[in-house]
């Protein structure tokens, strides 16, 4: 990917986040850590609400150069600019719906995962369950004798839902510490590594759960 | 018996490539579907003979072993089958799903191959996902465009395919066949999704003339 719009351009994107970055750098990272984190992260509504504010802002701005020959250049690159945030934006979105179904029973089994999806989100993945359950259920299910005709139990005795997907956890990850964060817990046996700010590692995700919601790891 | 055929029709799609789809094969699902049949009978004749002996299941188990392990492998079988098939129901649906994203056109053409239900999941899964890419309904942006980092604002492209007058947010375009036009990339991107015009690649031409 590309780098973010360089800092002194008259941007209109430019409110900081945390650690002083644009919300443009925030989406990037958002972007960055859904496609690598296994599982469905947080969304980001504030985010999400701010960009789409402002891009509408922009394309006003836009609209207004239109008029005037002179500012071509200009508007070139706010056009530009424009383009990439809403290319971000975008691909956060997909990147979300993509896990979202592929994981869909179990994001609304589990109503920790549930509560990380927008309302658009549950509505889609409530539809997009019932419409490939049912097209599930028409074409194998139905015909299944007694017993077996469970969508999400494998029979009538499984003791749980068993066919449900459930994502990786244990999927390697590179990540980027942000603050120094003393010792963790890298497996079962307890061994620990120390994380130190701007470390690099490669481990398994499930440790470091935790230390990518609250933000003290970014993924790469 | 036991599972071999249910494999066949998971290989069936694993040999063809991801893009691809082969006719759905009613007749294999059928004898799939029939062969479970037949060892949920078998099985249930078991679980009969068992009940009216009136011992326990275990102690069932202990006097007569080959019924016991043939209930196991009944019942494991009616698993494995069931496994199968809602596989190979998934999988189909899993790629008619990725067109949909990919390409229009590729949506059409695959439409002999498909049975009728799953044209019905087609049909489903375009107006869920169109509703999710709608204002008010869903987040206002259509997801299924923009799949690359973008380069350049505007793009220049032919047509392919004579299509009049066509009204885009930039402007109206009369698009003749082999007129060449500039327009934004992201409204250029649905009209070369479908196969109306194709991209110029100007920078390659430049570089090439330079050589």
């Amino acid at each position: 990917m590309e780098s973010e719009a360089a800092p002194g351009s008259a941007s209109q994107l430019d409110p900081t986040n945390l650690y002083g970055e644009s919300d443009v750098a925030t989406i990037k990272q958002a972007l960055i850590n859904e496609q690598v984190c296994p599982e469905l992260l947080q969304y980001q509504e504030d985010l999400v609400n701010r960009l789409e504010s402002q891009i509408s802002h922009q394309e006003a701005i836009i609209k207004d150069l239109n008029e005037d020959p002179e500012q071509d250049l200009l508007r070139m690159i706010y056009t530009v600019e424009l383009q990439r945030i809403k290319y971000s934006l975008r691909c956060y979105l997909r990147a979300r719906l993509k896990k979202l179904e592929q994981h869909v029973m179990h994001c609304l089994d589990d109503p920790n995962m549930k509560d990380r999806l927008s309302d658009k989100e549950v509505k889609y993945a409530e539809d997009y369950f019932l419409l490939l359950g049912q097209h599930i259920s028409t074409n194998v299910l139905s015909a299944m004798p007694q017993d077996f005709k469970g969508l999400l139990r494998q029979s009538s005795v499984s003791e749980a839902n068993d066919t449900l997907a459930r994502p990786n956890l244990d999927k390697h990850v590179f990540c980027r510490v942000l603050e120094d964060q003393g010792s963790v817990e890298v497996d079962e046996q307890g061994e620990t590594v120390d994380f130190s700010k701007d470390d690099l590692y490669v481990v398994r995700y499930r440790p470091i759960q935790d230390l990518v919601r609250d933000s003290w790891v970014q993924l790469i | 018996m036991f599972g071999k055929r249910a494999v066949e029709l998971i290989n069936e799609i694993a040999n063809c490539t991801p893009e691809n789809l082969p006719a759905y094969n009613d007749e294999l699902v059928r004898l799939v579907i029939e062969e479970v049949n037949e060892h949920y009978n078998q099985m249930s004749d078991l679980v009969r003979s068992m009940n009216r002996s009136g011992q326990d299941s275990a102690e069932w188990g202990m006097e007569h072993p080959e019924e016991a392990s043939a209930l196991v492998v009944h019942h494991a079988c009616i698993l494995r089958n069931k496994r199968l098939l809602m596989t190979y129901v998934k999988e189909r649906a899993e790629r008619i799903k990725s067109l949909k994203w990919s390409s229009r056109t590729a949506a059409m053409s695959i439409r002999p191959q498909l049975s009728a239900t799953e044209v019905e999941f087609q049909q489903a899964y375009d107006r869920l996902l169109t509703k999710y890419c709608r204002k008010g309904t869903g987040v206002g942006m259509d997801l299924t465009l923009d799949t690359t980092p973008p380069s350049d604002p505007e793009l220049s492209v032919r047509v392919r395919k004579d299509c009049g007058e066509v009204v885009l947010p930039s402007g109206t375009f009369f698009l003749k066949k082999n007129t060449c036009h500039i327009m934004p990339r992201e409204e250029a991107e649905g009209l070369i999704r479908d196969g109306y015009v194709e991209a110029l690649e100007h920078d390659n031409c430049l570089l090439r003339w330079d050589t």
